[in-house]
């Protein structure tokens, strides 16, 4: 039955390492929208200098993230995530007042896309 | 390109390694479990292979998975039985005594073409001289001849047969074998006296030569095949 022990072991761990890895994308994701946000309403109010440094500091812990992300989560979703950031920076940058909303909702997509593409819900099992 | 020759090599590993720790079975003889592993093993460890958007996680993570469902239902199923009944299945009598159970017949699937043609490919090309012919869990046909249609044995003909041993190899092409030497209770001194007397200079010159238990000795010297 050592065997048996083993595989069970490695089963539980690896359940484990799936629960540890849930939370690690959700302290990433949250801190990540936490600035995103900030910028959000930062641009709303016009500062879209301050806003951009606020995204800037969102991309950086994204980028940060690069070696993580690169191991678990699939590489189009990452693509499209920072492909978003750079748009909504572009925007940003244009002081484009009609654009960036609508951007900063694609980001919030892709964000919580990736964050939800983990968690354990009956719909993403089935 | 890079990346995927560094991840087919991974999944090679992660394969072999697989298949080597669930053992020799999974090579022959499959039970229902085991196919199912095996063809999703395969399956998956290809994807990551075919697409780098694909971490290798998600190739590795589900080998690894699968495995270990496979070693825990093979543990056991080797302690309950009735679990084993559930995930393989039970033996089934296709004929007893010579006539054919046409009720297990048709519960397995099994057509008369089938049966006769697994019962010819053992050699038994009459029902009524088949006692038993049970179709095992991995699928195999077992056909048990009455023991009056048997081929005769030496014991049934009451021969004295010497016992000649298990053969072992201890020249494979040109190489010497020193372990089964060793096991054999030989030395180099003894190799080379045997050698001289096949009148060969080298083992480099030996293709095959094995020993039994009896001592006797098969000889195949090598040959040039540049002429070939």
């Amino acid at each position: 039955m050592k065997r048996e022990g083993i595989a069970g072991a490695l089963l539980m761990l690896l359940f484990l390492a799936a629960l540890v890895n849930i939370a690690c994308l959700d302290r990433l994701i949250s801190r990540i929208e936490a600035e995103v946000d900030r910028a959000q309403a930062l641009a709303e109010h016009g500062e879209f200098s301050a806003a951009e440094d606020a995204l800037d500091a969102a991309i950086v812990h994204w980028i940060a993230a690069n070696s993580y992300t690169h191991i678990f989560i699939r590489h189009p979703e990452i693509d499209s995530t920072s492909d978003a950031f750079y748009e909504c920076k572009q925007l940003l940058a244009e002081e484009n007042a009609d654009g960036f909303p609508s951007a900063f909702e694609k980001l919030n997509y892709h964000l919580n896309s990736i964050d939800e593409m983990e968690h354990i819900r009956l719909g993403s099992v089935l | 390109m890079a990346i995927v020759f560094i991840r087919t090599l991974i999944v090679y590993a992660a394969l072999l390694l697989t298949m080597r720790l669930l053992g020799k079975r999974q090579l022959g003889e499959m039970e229902l479990s085991e196919f199912v592993v095996a063809a999703l093993i395969a399956d998956l460890a290809a994807h990551p292979l075919q697409d780098i958007g694909i971490p290798m996680m998600n190739g590795l993570i589900p080998i690894i998975t699968l495995f270990c469902c496979e070693v825990l239902i093979a543990g056991f199923s080797m302690k309950h039985i009735r679990l084993r009944t559930l995930l393989f299945g039970k033996p089934s009598i296709l004929i007893s005594h010579g006539k054919i159970n046409q009720r297990e017949l048709w519960k397995n699937r099994f057509t008369l073409d089938e049966l006769m043609q697994e019962m010819r490919s053992q050699g038994a090309m009459d029902i009524s001289k088949v006692e038993y012919a049970i179709l095992e869990t991995d699928g195999r046909l077992n056909v048990m001849l009455y023991p009056s249609e048997m081929p005769a044995t030496a014991a049934l003909l009451k021969l004295p047969v010497p016992d000649e041993g298990y053969p072992v190899i201890l020249i494979s092409d040109g190489r010497i074998l020193e372990d089964n030497l060793r096991r054999c209770g030989k030395d180099r001194a003894w190799l080379e006296k045997q050698l001289k007397d096949y009148s060969v200079k080298n083992a480099g010159e030996v293709f095959l030569m094995m020993l039994n238990g009896a001592g006797q000795i098969y000889f195949a010297g090598k040959e040039d095949l540049r002429e070939a």
